[in-house]
């Protein structure tokens, strides 16, 4: 049995990788791994009252369709990610942020110049 | 009274003098997690002492007494005392807001900090495990993104996110080099002290002291992650790492990246390039024995006049020994 987010995850990729809106049967049967109809259900139901999926009727079904594109969610976490150095928050730490380019050219100098040094002592 | 105003004079000394010094300082880039401890120590001690001025001015002392009913008793006397004059009262008055002013206001904006943090790092979370791809191999998450970026999402269930644009940046010596400095800021909780000095600066936006330290406090938990990282990995290999992920790229870096921390990131290459210098070890013992009394003085400043007026004690306080017999 998948984790609870393994299943919203692969749901919301099968969706993604379709395209367009999809049923619950085409999802399921995108996901495989012998789930029960219910489950993706009710998963899929969730991720329609979190936001992340769109729901139109169709006949006696409903089409799951998704909400945005996963480039626009990862576009926000790495812009979030990227302005971690505005004094807002504490919430993500960062590793690095942007140098210039002259100055990264000269820092790319100095490092090799340094790395030789290391390499023939 | 003679309490209320040393401890007064010791907070506003430490508050405009304390920045300058460690500001000034060669070592606190050699040793940055003692100066991290030395600007958290700071700033925790001119608030205590404050606070402390304050229920010094709002409780009179009285002279210590062998027994609780005798304390309690002289304690009323005192308080009377004291406040049956206007000016008594005034002070009286005056240290209690003080005192609670800056409690309330500390604690109010610490816990609305964390909180904040909390929330927003649940919703970043909630998204991640729907958009990330794990990467177990090297236990982090992946972005597909070609925007070069590592960062780490602290808390319970802490995650390491790489950008595909980072990976396709860094080889794998300087990757492990990126891991290891991200494992020292969710080891050592770096979230929880860059959240406290933010949330200070945050809940008194006009003392400079405050803003300096959360700024330092920023900058330092980089420097030592560098070096948590540099031990692992080598000096050379981390500062290669930092140029990977922070040079520009194909895709350009949005402004306020640059704006905000260029001069940061180089400075941090610099410092990396040139050997290992590290504060040596007793001056590393002097300086955490100096944060050491930097946060007892003020206790002391309480206590001290007290007991060299025989055996005065402020009205509250549980005194063990009994000097002189209740007035």
């Amino acid at each position: 049995m998948p984790k609870f987010g393994d299943l919203e995850s692969a749901i919301m990729e099968q969706i993604w990788r379709a395209g367009r809106p999809l049923l619950v049967r085409e999802v399921l049967e995108g996901v495989g791994r012998g789930l029960a109809y219910n489950t993706v259900h009710t998963v899929t139901e969730i991720l329609h009252r979190k936001g992340w999926l769109t729901k139109e009727r169709d006949g006696r079904a409903f089409r799951y369709g998704a909400a945005a594109g996963r480039d626009k969610y990862v576009a926000g976490l790495v812009t979030e990610a990227l302005s971690l150095t505005d004094d807002r928050s504490a919430a993500l730490v960062g590793f690095v942020e942007g140098i210039r380019p002259e100055e990264a050219e000269e820092l790319h100098r100095l490092l090799s110049a340094a790395r030789n040094k290391e390499v023939r002592s | 009274m003679i309490a209320a105003l040393s401890l007064l004079a010791y907070a506003l000394m430490l508050a405009l003098a304390g920045p300058r010094l460690l500001r000034a300082s060669s070592w606190a880039d050699r040793a940055p997690r003692l100066a991290i401890a030395a600007w958290q120590a700071l700033t925790v001690t001119v608030l205590a002492s404050l606070a402390l001025a304050g229920a010094a001015l709002t409780f009179p002392t009285v002279t210590v007494s062998r027994d609780l009913a005798g304390l309690l008793q002289a304690c009323i006397m005192a308080i009377q005392e004291q406040y049956a004059s206007p000016g008594g009262a005034a002070a009286g008055a005056t240290g209690a807001v003080l005192a609670l002013t800056i409690l309330g206001r500390t604690l109010w904006c610490v816990g609305r900090g964390l909180a904040g943090m909390a929330l927003e790092r649940a919703r970043h979370g909630r998204i991640l495990d729907i958009v990330g791809r794990d990467n177990k191999q090297h236990g982090i998450v992946v972005l597909d993104s070609d925007e070069a970026t590592v960062y780490c999402l602290p808390g319970r269930r802490r995650r390491t996110v790489v950008t595909t644009g980072a990976l396709q940046a860094l080889d794998e010596a300087q990757l492990a080099a990126v891991l290891a400095h991200e494992h020292a800021h969710l080891s050592e909780r770096h979230d929880l002290i860059l959240g406290f000095s933010r949330a200070l600066a945050a809940a008194f936006p006009g003392i400079a002291l405050f803003r300096l330290a959360a700024a330092e406090t920023a900058r330092l938990i980089e420097l030592r992650a560098d070096d948590a990282a540099a031990a692992r990995s080598g000096r050379l290999t981390v500062a290669g790492a930092l140029l990977a992920v922070a040079s520009p790229g194909k895709t350009p870096l949005p402004s306020i990246a640059l704006a905000a921390g260029g001069a940061g990131a180089a400075a941090r290459v610099r410092r990396l390039i040139p050997p290992h210098n590290p504060l040596g070890r007793a001056r590393t013992a002097a300086g955490s024995l100096a944060v050491a009394a930097l946060l007892t003085l003020p206790v002391l400043l309480l206590g001290g006049p007290a007991a060299a007026a025989a055996g005065h004690n402020l009205c509250p306080g549980i005194s063990t020994s009994a000097s002189s017999p209740a007035a």
